[in-house]
């Protein structure tokens, strides 16, 4: 593969991952039941973007296994199966899967990218589904097929004005010519258009009059113009939002008369397809070259402090200039070195959003029954700051779900809800960024941590300590009560490489606690942070 | 005096209708000789379908059409039918409002 390909190839492992993320995090607010149509929505969207994108790098295991997860995904947008605990499940470890063979595309051997295990548990769980539904589906679809275009003219009002019903409905003409390298680049209308449906309801027209004959035809190429009557409350910006993906199309979006006004369309009022515009135009930037662009700020620094005591050093008219000149250079170079560090600025939120999967996780395993609730999302912390907190964030969390919350039948019996709630929230105080994980579990025992600490003989039998002295117990080295130290990700890390992490990063971590109420942990991190090793 | 009447072309899809699977049904499709004036097509087991696969079928009908010929339905898998409607390819196709073709799960 060439150095192009290569890079490409990078950033479709960067992107990918970041979209499962966001798949991920949409997976977990899927209800059970009926699936929620503007979830189930992002989450196809995420699943056919890695499709085409697999498919356009030949890695064509990773497409395979998401055009499998489409059909489970097709089936549960149509509302042919019910989103189960079992295929709630079953989309998680779909999307722990793919990360894996995203990852591996970056690695030399490809070998192991054969189709997992998973997909023909997907296929399985789909064909068992279909089974369950195949007599009403039946029916349903001799139903659709006399619903189709050829019937939809006279269909139309009828089907606007029930949409009508549900809100502010307009009607849109859309012209879709797809460019020759849409298919060979891995991406296909027919999933665009379920999305498109999705939104409402759609009629579409199809102009197949440039067909060649199959033997003069080459299958990688579209032939086919489509027009779509589409009646829905959505916004343009919704719809262009699907459409978008088919980068390589001739577009038309024309917003015809809302369905109150039963005027004929204005041909005026048609405009070629815009792009949305975007609040924020963003590129992505190795944080190599930023530390690069830090570095060349220090350079300049230094130059600059040795000029100013060259200049203090010198008299006259030239010299005051220069001193001048230095002095505006000064203000700049602190713009600069403040501009350079904003950049490395990013929203906690990030990190967060990793949260959510570990707890519904964890607290499976361990048969509770646990709320995470994240605020302060927005709050921004440079990157390297916030690659470091990650794991003390993952104890944490990990302590409050394991130890802090009871199990659901002693918190009923505590009079409490059997639920119980871990919060994290991120906020700027100061010239600091706190970042508080808090619970409503059942508390730190102080007689058990006094009575592990005389049994280590970190204390004396006698000692009098504060409930805050005896709290902070658990931030010494090699202190295990059976309550609060637990493996995270089987490394070992207490509560003193917490600490310690964030004490190397110039913050602090303050700990209080309720017995019966919950414990909360605070860990308070200075704005600007200082050197850490990289 | 027995009359022989001329065979009727089947041709029985893949579970595959792709481009993956592109060459192998344009191959098939033009492999495909009918001396009748109906082609019949089994499309009962078809379980993947793209909007190159259904172009390729769409142009195999519009050839038959073009030949005289008329293309029929024996079965079709309900991703075959939906497919070709959310398309806008099951008028041309024959799938629309068939209600003889049997929809088969795939």
């Amino acid at each position: 593969m060439n150095t192009e390909l290569d890079q490409f190839q990078d950033v479709f492992i960067v992107e990918s991952l970041e979209a499962l993320d966001a798949m991920e995090a949409a997976l977990l607010r899927l209800p059970q039941g009926n699936a929620n149509s503007d979830i189930i929505n992002i989450i196809f969207r995420v699943a056919h973007s890695i499709k085409g994108a697999a498919g356009m790098f030949g890695f064509t295991a990773i497409a395979s296994f998401m055009h499998t997860l489409e059909t489970l995904l097709d089936e549960l947008r149509a509302e042919r199966m019910q989103v189960s605990a079992q295929v709630s499940d079953l989309l998680l470890q779909s999307v722990d899967q793919i990360r894996m063979m995203v990852a591996a595309t970056g690695k030399p051997a490809r070998q192991h990218l054969a189709p997992p295990v998973l997909q023909d548990q997907i296929r399985q769980i789909v064909a068992d589904g279909s089974r369950q539904t195949t007599a009403g589906q039946h029916s349903k679809a001799v139903a659709r097929r006399e619903a189709s275009p050829s019937d939809s003219s006279r269909n139309l009002q009828a089907t606007l004005a029930a949409a009508m019903s549900q809100g502010a409905v307009c009607r849109w003409r859309i012209r879709f010519t797809a460019y020759s390298v849409l298919l060979q680049r891995g991406d296909d209308p027919l999933p665009m258009l379920d999305e498109l449906a999705g939104l409402g309801e759609l009629i579409v027209s199809a102009d197949c009059s440039q067909i060649p004959a199959v033997a003069a035809l080459d299958p990688a190429q579209i032939h086919i113009q489509w027009e779509f009557l589409l009646a829905t409350s959505a916004s343009r910006e919704a719809i262009c939002g699907i459409l978008e993906r088919a980068g390589d199309a001739e577009l038309s979006v024309e917003k015809m008369e809302a369905i109150e006004q039963a005027t004929a369309p204005d041909a005026s009022a048609e405009v070629m397809y815009v792009p949305p515009a975007r609040s924020e135009v963003t590129i992505r930037v190795a944080t190599g070259k930023l530390d690069e662009l830090l570095n060349a700020v220090g350079e300049i620094v230094s130059t600059h402090s040795m000029l100013s005591k060259w200049a203090t050093r010198h008299a006259g008219a030239q010299a005051d200039q220069l001193r001048t000149g230095l002095s505006q250079l000064d203000a700049n170079i602190r713009e600069l070195q403040e501009a350079v560090m904003r950049v490395r600025m990013l929203p906690v939120g990030s990190l967060f959003s990793r949260f959510p999967r570990m707890v519904r996780d964890l607290s499976r395993r361990l048969g509770k029954q646990v709320r995470l609730q994240i605020s302060g999302e927005q709050t921004e912390l440079d990157k390297l700051v916030l690659e470091k907190i990650g794991d003390p964030l993952v104890h944490l969390v990990r302590n409050s779900v394991d130890h802090g919350i009871e199990l659901p039948d002693i918190r009923l019996a505590a009079g409490k809800n059997p639920e119980g709630t871990v919060r994290m929230n991120a906020f700027r105080q100061g010239d600091a960024i706190n970042i508080v994980i808090s619970d409503d579990g059942r508390g730190l025992d102080k007689s058990r941590l006094l009575e592990e600490a005389q049994g280590k003989g970190l204390i004396d039998a006698d000692a009098v300590l504060t409930d805050q002295q005896v709290y902070n117990m658990i931030f010494l080295p090699g202190f295990t009560t059976a309550n609060w130290t637990t493996d995270v990700s089987g490394r070992g890390v207490g509560m003193d490489v917490v600490q310690q992490n964030i004490k190397e990063l110039g913050g602090s971590v303050v700990l209080s606690t309720e017995p019966g109420k919950g414990t909360t942990t605070t860990i308070v991190l200075p704005l600007q942070p200082g050197p850490v090793d990289k | 005096m027995k009359h022989k009447t001329a065979p009727r072309a089947h041709v029985t899809l893949e579970a595959g209708c792709t481009l993956h699977e592109a060459i192998e049904l344009q191959f098939l499709l033009l492999t495909t000789k009918c001396a009748s004036d109906t082609v019949i097509v089994d499309g009962a087991l078809v379980e993947r379908v793209d909007t190159a696969g259904l172009q390729l079928l769409v142009a195999f009908a519009l050839d038959q059409a073009r030949a005289g010929r008329s293309l029929r339905w024996s079965g079709a898998s309900d991703l075959l039918v939906r497919s070709s409607r959310r398309l806008g390819l099951d008028t041309v196709l024959g799938l629309a409002g068939n209600t003889d073709i049997q929809v088969l799960q795939p």
